[in-house]
């Protein structure tokens, strides 16, 4: 029977399909098991908002409604327990136009920083915060070149250092749980063009009614260090978003 | 299932990083080549046999450590390879001819695989599923979503079209 000796045919020839190359697997084994420790991690910590680090609030400007007559926006603010952030965006655009608002925290010491994504903003912004000092920043300017020999400290990131970065307006999005913590962001894979080598990347995109935001936090390290991954938890609880209740 | 993969899942579950890795050497082929059926490429097939891991590791609290860990592992490597296809409309071809010895059978087997490669991508997905990862008819169905008799019939057709594709090449 024909068909018969086609079924077999094809059986063998999956008997003798390629196998995984052995380099390919070695790497793979060691992120997976990086990945495996980042994961058990959290199961150990205390619920976030025990441990609260002193930090404050920091306003954003998100998914503007109407023009605002910037430009190319930067804003940023030093976590140092002092004024808040939001008292340095305010300089720069007019608060009572702005439609929604992302609240989150900066801890002492840290740096944050909004940038946004095109000259009118109403593609929305980007946040930046980070456990070392951001890019210069430039007002509502474009953010300058850096100067001859000095290196990009995102670029020049080592295992000691985590950025976390959040998106408005993205396209889509799973509803966005109560708190958000490293646990809802997905690990890409660690040969994807978007983890930088020897970075450990996770990301998630939540939606908030209408507000959908692209969260992305990037360990310089792998695995990241435990302590990292507490902070990072502690920074995405705080993140609210104030829904436009106007939007239909 | 055996008691030693019991034993492990457990332990994996719990958080031990040895058992995982014993998991991860015992069933990496497994995942791998249920990645690189489906995608047809080494390159993909890394990556979504990774993404297979990582999920699992995710989703292993879930598990329950009675039932087998390769037909699991592969359902979300599968499912995951689909994904990723569709996600870049990217219609897999099977790695090249330099995979596979050049003796007279496995020359003759590489038409085969030539003429898989040309099928439609449902067709040649139950195709690989059943032939290469050795799932059942009802196994396709439950994996894809589909009824069994849907999976059956795509399977019929596929096996009409590759006989007719390769009387067409005289082969």
């Amino acid at each position: 029977m024909f068909d018969e000796e086609f079924e077999q045919r094809l059986r063998e020839q999956g008997e003798r399909l390629p196998v995984p190359d052995g380099d390919a697997t070695e790497r793979i084994r060691q992120a997976v098991l990086a990945a495996a420790t980042v994961r058990q991690h959290p199961q150990q910590r205390e619920p976030w908002r025990s441990r609260r680090v002193a930090a404050f609030a920091i306003a954003l400007v998100l998914a503007v409604a109407s023009g605002f007559g910037g430009g190319y926006g930067v804003a940023s603010t030093r976590g140092d327990g002092g004024e808040t952030a939001g008292d340095t965006l305010l300089r720069e655009v007019d608060w009572n136009r702005i439609g929604t608002g992302v609240t989150i925290e900066v801890p002492a010491g840290w740096d944050g920083r909004v940038l946004y994504r095109d000259t009118t903003g109403l593609r929305g912004a980007i946040f930046q915060v980070a456990n070392f000092t951001l890019p210069g920043n430039n007002g509502l300017d474009p953010p300058k070149e850096l100067p001859p020999g000095e290196e990009d400290p995102i670029k020049a990131m080592g295992p000691e250092h985590v950025l976390i970065t959040i998106t408005s307006n993205a396209a889509d999005g799973e509803q966005a749980p109560q708190q958000i913590s490293f646990e809802d962001l997905r690990l890409l894979p660690f040969s994807a063009p978007r983890v930088p080598r020897g970075h450990t990347f996770a990301q998630g995109t939540f939606c908030y009614r209408f507000q959908c935001l692209l969260i992305e936090v990037d360990f310089g390290g792998r695995p990241p260090r435990p302590e990292l991954i507490e902070r990072v938890d502690d920074i995405l609880g705080s993140l609210s978003v104030a829904v436009d209740q106007t939007r239909k | 299932v055996g008691e030693d993969e019991v034993q492990l899942a457990r332990a994996a579950k719990l958080g031990s990083t040895d058992a995982l890795a014993r998991l991860f050497d015992l069933h990496w082929p497994a995942v791998w080549r249920a990645a690189y059926v489906v995608t047809g490429r080494r390159d993909l097939a890394n990556d979504v046999a990774q993404d297979t891991w990582l999920r699992a590791i995710e989703r292993l609290p879930q598990f329950d450590e009675r039932r087998p860990l390769v037909p699991w592992l592969t359902r979300i490597a599968v499912n995951r390879a689909i994904d990723v296809l569709r996600r870049e409309k990217r219609v897999a071809g099977l790695d090249e001819k330099s995979d596979f010895a050049e003796d007279d059978d496995v020359e003759r087997d590489f038409v085969l695989l030539e003429a898989v490669r040309r099928l439609d991508f449902d067709r040649r997905l139950v195709v690989v599923l059943h032939y290469w990862l050795g799932l059942q008819v009802q196994e396709i169905g439950e994996l894809l979503g589909l009824p069994t008799g849907t999976v059956s019939s795509r399977l019929g057709r596929a096996l009409r079209d590759l006989r007719l594709d390769l009387e067409a090449r005289h082969v």
